[in-house]
């Protein structure tokens, strides 16, 4: 579904990522872990097109995808949801979901904002107020449901867990274990390894914009160096 | 009797209020969606106008046609200044923003706006030197007296139309698709582009809608004021800048307010204080609001956010 080869990034004199292949097989939940400026976020910023790589090649379902706008890739199917949500906050919860459906056009826009409501209970109880009095979680299920609007194939989340209450995160991975079923891909950038590794089926570690290390999800949680960097395991 | 002259003068307040209202609500757009200070908005306004007079006067250079139709003439002006505003945005903004990122965002389109007003202003100057020239329209010595007032007709009729394309504007921006994406541009241009709003064909929209703007108003008036000027945008600029402000700024219904406040103030301090004192009056009522009410009289805290 989506083959990343030999990307680097560099922002001036910043190499913020190096020489990083990665891939996200059909129907896969593939995570991506590491510690803060490890590279993740530019990693998924390149992939959803607002970071242009300075070398590597993309490729979405057989496609490569370098030098195609960030807009046509969501149109293509490969959304994001951003780190922090930046849900539109002056904008009322629906509007927020009219705009995640932007790149879609006919009936089924309303059909699918619709089904967004009754996945959503908080959300269609408050469609017409403005998406800035949604509580933390509300505002991370309004970002998830836009980026689920524009029906993506592969959805890359990024950081979903930040400042969620564990209950929240909690429902927060049911959810991405249901789109999953839904036949979405999922690329999963977390800083809660021990959730990322439970849901995901394999993973990836980024260390200083390289990665360390890949594996399905048994082989890195077997890894010590690893249970011991990331999931606050003692050797 | 001064009762009845002061209330002629509020009546004409409103009306020149109507020539500030578009190119406030020109400024607020440029500023509000985009974070930009578009000082080429005078010179479109002013294009628009010289454009339509040395059409209805001389017609098309180089001998292609004989003298137009005013209202042809004027029709034309306005696509000019939607063109030279269109000029305007690939070059001070999408030119330099691709080429330089973030580090532009503000002073490089601001400052290279600034370049386009003066070349703009001495292409015309050049052409046609500095004299105001007197436009004739179809619209001359229309007025409607009611009880001891006089209302121009043609005035009458830009204040309810600029009014009109104001709040078609705001439906535009609150209901439509584009409106949306607009909104979405203004508060965050990063997460737009991640909802797959194409920023890029989204943005000229902004600045076509400035140029026309600009050249209704400069439409308005030399429908209303019989004359054209190569300086007709510096004095409309300044009072729409504060007609912005006063409104607050990125409000589309400020702009509103703000330009029949700077119409008022204007001839009120004209009529009290003799013509030199409009200047003052304008900008002193400006700064003591500013420092009772930073923010307008309808602006938010945020510019980019929470707007139309």
């Amino acid at each position: 579904m989506l083959k990343v080869e030999n990307m680097d990034i560099r922002y001036g004199a910043i190499h913020a990522l190096k020489n990083v292949s990665i891939s996200v097989g059909e129907s896969e939940i593939v995570t991506v872990v590491g510690s803060n400026g490890a590279g993740k976020s530019s990693l998924l910023r390149a992939l959803a097109g607002t970071v242009k790589p300075s070398s590597g090649k993309i490729s979405f379902r057989g496609e490569k995808i370098n030098s195609f706008s960030a807009p046509f890739r969501v149109k293509s199917g490969l959304t994001l949801v951003p780190e922090g949500r930046q849900i539109f906050v002056s904008m009322s919860v629906e509007e927020n979901l009219l705009l995640g459906a932007h790149s879609q056009t006919g009936p089924e826009v309303k059909s699918s904002i619709e089904s967004i409501f009754d996945r959503f209970g908080n959300l269609a109880s408050r469609r017409h107020q403005l998406a800035s009095v949604l509580s933390g979680g509300e505002q991370q299920m309004l970002a998830i449901g836009r980026a689920m609007v524009a029906k993506p194939k592969l959805m890359m989340l990024d950081e979903p867990s930040l400042g969620l209450s564990p209950i929240l995160v909690e429902q927060l991975f049911e959810l991405i274990k249901e789109l999953h079923n839904q036949g979405i891909s999922i690329l999963l950038v977390e800083q809660n390894t021990k959730l990322a590794l439970k849901t995901a089926q394999r993973g990836y570690v980024l260390e200083l914009g390289s990665v360390r290390q890949e594996g399905t999800v048994d082989e890195l949680a077997a890894d010590k160096l690893l249970a011991e960097a990331y999931l606050g395991e003692s050797v | 009797m001064l009762f009845e002259q002061v209330l002629q003068q509020i009546i004409n307040g409103l009306m020149l209020g109507s020539i500030y209202i578009s190119v406030a609500v020109a400024f607020t757009l440029a500023i509000g969606i985009l974070n930009f200070l578009n000082f080429t908005i005078p010179a479109l306004y002013m294009l628009a106008g010289m454009v339509g007079w040395s059409l209805s006067q001389y017609g098309v250079p180089f001998g292609l046609s004989g003298p137009i139709n005013w209202a042809f003439a004027l029709f034309i002006g306005i696509i000019c200044a939607i063109l030279a505003s269109l000029l305007v945005e690939r070059f001070t903004y999408r030119y330099f923003k691709m080429k330089h990122g973030d580090a532009t965002e503000h002073a490089i389109p601001l400052v290279s706006s600034l370049g386009f007003l003066l070349i703009f202003e001495y292409i015309i100057l050049i052409a046609h030197g500095s004299d105001t020239r007197g436009f004739s329209t179809a619209f001359s010595n229309l007025d409607w007296r009611i009880g001891g007032f006089i209302i121009s007709i043609p005035q009458l009729l830009s204040l309810v139309f600029s009014i009109l394309i104001v709040a078609g504007l705001s439906v535009l921006l609150k209901r439509s698709k584009v409106g949306r994406a607009l909104r979405a541009i203004a508060e965050n241009p990063d997460a737009a582009t991640i909802m797959g709003i194409d920023v890029d064909r989204i943005v000229p929209i902004v600045f076509i809608l400035i140029g026309f703007l600009c050249g209704i108003s400069a439409a308005i008036f030399a429908i209303n004021y019989h004359e054209v000027s190569p300086y007709m945008g510096d004095h409309v600029g300044t009072k729409a800048i504060a007609a912005m402000v006063i409104g607050g700024l990125g409000s589309v219904w400020g702009a509103i307010a703000g330009g029949l406040i700077v119409g008022l103030s204007e001839t009120l301090s004209i009529y009290f204080f003799g013509a030199s004192s409009a200047q003052i009056t304008v900008w002193g009522l400006l700064l003591v609001l500013l420092v009772f009410r930073p923010t307008g009289l309808f602006g938010h805290n945020a510019i980019g956010k929470g707007k139309f």
